[in-house]
């Protein structure tokens, strides 16, 4: 996996890349518009991560360049703004995420995995784990052949953990696409509703494709065999 | 659990009564949010400060440098939501109109209700949405929505374990008033800079912004204090010619 890194304060260039070679990925930094834009078009990339205050060309010009001459590459901005709009215009340019400074490096590094996973998959109208299944279209939720009555949050949070299937996601990040908010919420809102889905995905059975990370936030697993029903199947109730 | 009624709450709109003994300290007046949040942000930088000259100063045994890394990292977790809400407040612009459709901001309340239903639930708080009549606003749906949402989810991390939290909302001539009525718990860790405070100071900023009316009052004995936000914007003009 190759990154390119378009930052103009070295410092904070410097330990990205430390992070990123510890989780090594191959990272390439450029301190201004015009080297990155150049070797993002010159080189084949899986990330690029893009500030938008950038010397010799802004990161919004690099990001329409981008657009136009590689539509499929992944992009994450980093910006120093955090207003609503200031987001919807970065990821209407073209942007698939947007990560606001100050930022932690476990919450870059969950983004980059996230992404890397997103931009090879097919738009599928069906997503599967093991034996959970999840229609897009219907708007149905399976697991082992029985039907699972979601609310639209919890349906739009497993969704959102089966697109990242295998991948950690953070509470920032399910915050901003499941609830659609650019703030952390005080309250553990989160939770609660991961509390709310263990109970109609996970009880009842042997192996829980729901999975905490510490610290972190969450992860949808599927380990490969099928799980079987405990001897007590949960009752599977609507919120 | 006694609903807010039974307790004696005044959540008519016209805000609450100043009882004779205010209890704990009063939410910040006369200071700007911005004044109060960069005040705020000095706290855990003197103490990032401190803590690093001290660890530098001398030879000190391995398990204190650890302990100041991980000080040093709980206190740079404490000034990025200070940093971030001081940028969301020096960036904060008028709203763009053009931007503002029909609403209904009774609609949009019980989403939001509907939304915190669960986690109110998980910490024992019933949510008391009271609201009769609609409440047309023009207004950006979007940022109404999240404002909505931050201002309840504030409200509702404040509130004591086991308490209600009282929504009202009502036209009240050619206004609509929304009155969050809550009883407080312990103080939060950091408070009165902790992170849901913080969230109510932005929702503050976030209503005033949208160019409603924003009191925040504290009242009670020093046994029971009621914690009030009382939020007044203008309903939809051809919509509130309909109220007498």
């Amino acid at each position: 996996m190759r990154i390119l890194i378009a930052e103009d304060d070295e410092a904070l260039a410097k330990f990205v890349r430390q992070g990123l070679e510890g989780e090594h990925y191959s990272v390439d930094v450029f301190p201004d518009g015009e080297q990155a834009r150049t070797a993002a078009t010159e080189f084949e990339y899986d990330v690029v991560i893009l500030d938008l205050n950038l010397p010799k060309l802004d990161g919004v010009s690099v990001l329409r360049h981008l657009r136009a001459k590689k539509p499929s590459v992944p992009v994450l901005v980093l910006t120093q703004r955090t207003r609503v709009e200031d987001r919807v215009q970065c990821l209407d340019t073209g942007a698939d995420d947007y990560l606001a400074k100050p930022f932690s490096f476990s919450e870059l590094s969950a983004r980059i995995r996230a992404l890397v996973r997103r931009s090879h998959l097919p738009s599928e109208s069906v997503l599967l784990a093991a034996d959970l299944k999840l229609d897009r279209v219907q708007r149905l939720v399976e697991r082992a052949g029985r039907r699972i009555e979601l609310t639209a949050k919890e349906f739009s949070l497993l969704e959102y953990l089966m697109l990242n299937l295998g991948r950690r996601v953070t509470r920032s990040m399910i915050i901003e696409r499941v609830w659609n908010l650019t703030f952390d919420t005080t309250t553990n809102v989160v939770d609660v509703y991961i509390n709310y889905l263990r109970r109609k995905i996970d009880d009842g059975h042997a192996t829980k494709l729901i999975q905490t990370v510490r610290g972190v936030g969450y992860e949808l697993s599927a380990p490969s065999a099928p799980s079987a029903p405990c001897e007590a199947p949960a009752t599977e109730v609507g919120m | 659990m006694r609903s807010a009624r039974d307790r004696g709450w005044d959540v008519s709109g016209a805000g609450p009564q100043p009882a004779p003994r205010p209890a704990g300290e009063a939410p910040p007046k006369g200071r700007s949010p911005l004044a109060h949040l960069l005040h705020a942000l000095n706290q855990p930088l003197t103490g990032l400060q401190c803590s690093l000259e001290l660890a530098v100063a001398g030879p000190r045994p391995n398990e204190q440098y650890v302990r100041t890394l991980r000080e040093g990292l709980e206190l740079t977790g404490r000034m990025r939501i200070l940093v971030e809400a001081i940028r969301e407040v020096a960036d904060a612009q008028p709203l763009d109109r053009e931007q503002f459709e029909a609403v209904q901001l009774d609609d949009l309340l019980r989403s939001a209700v509907a939304d915190l239903f669960p986690v109110a639930e998980a910490k024992g708080v019933r949510l008391l949405l009271v609201s009769g009549a609609p409440l047309p606003l023009r207004a950006d749906r979007r940022f109404l929505t999240t404002l909505l949402f931050r201002f309840l989810d504030s409200a509702l991390s404040l509130a004591l374990e086991g308490s209600d939290l009282r929504i009202d909302a009502a036209p009240e001539r050619e206004q609509a008033s929304l009155v969050v009525a809550w009883i407080p718990g312990l103080p939060p860790e950091h408070s009165p800079f902790s992170r849901p405070e913080v969230g109510l100071l932005l929702a503050r900023v976030g209503w005033e912004r949208a160019g409603a009316e924003w009191i925040h009052t504290r009242t009670g004995t020093l046994e029971e204090t009621i914690e009030a936000c009382t939020v007044r914007l203008p309903l939809a003009p051809a919509l509130a010619a309909r109220w007498p």
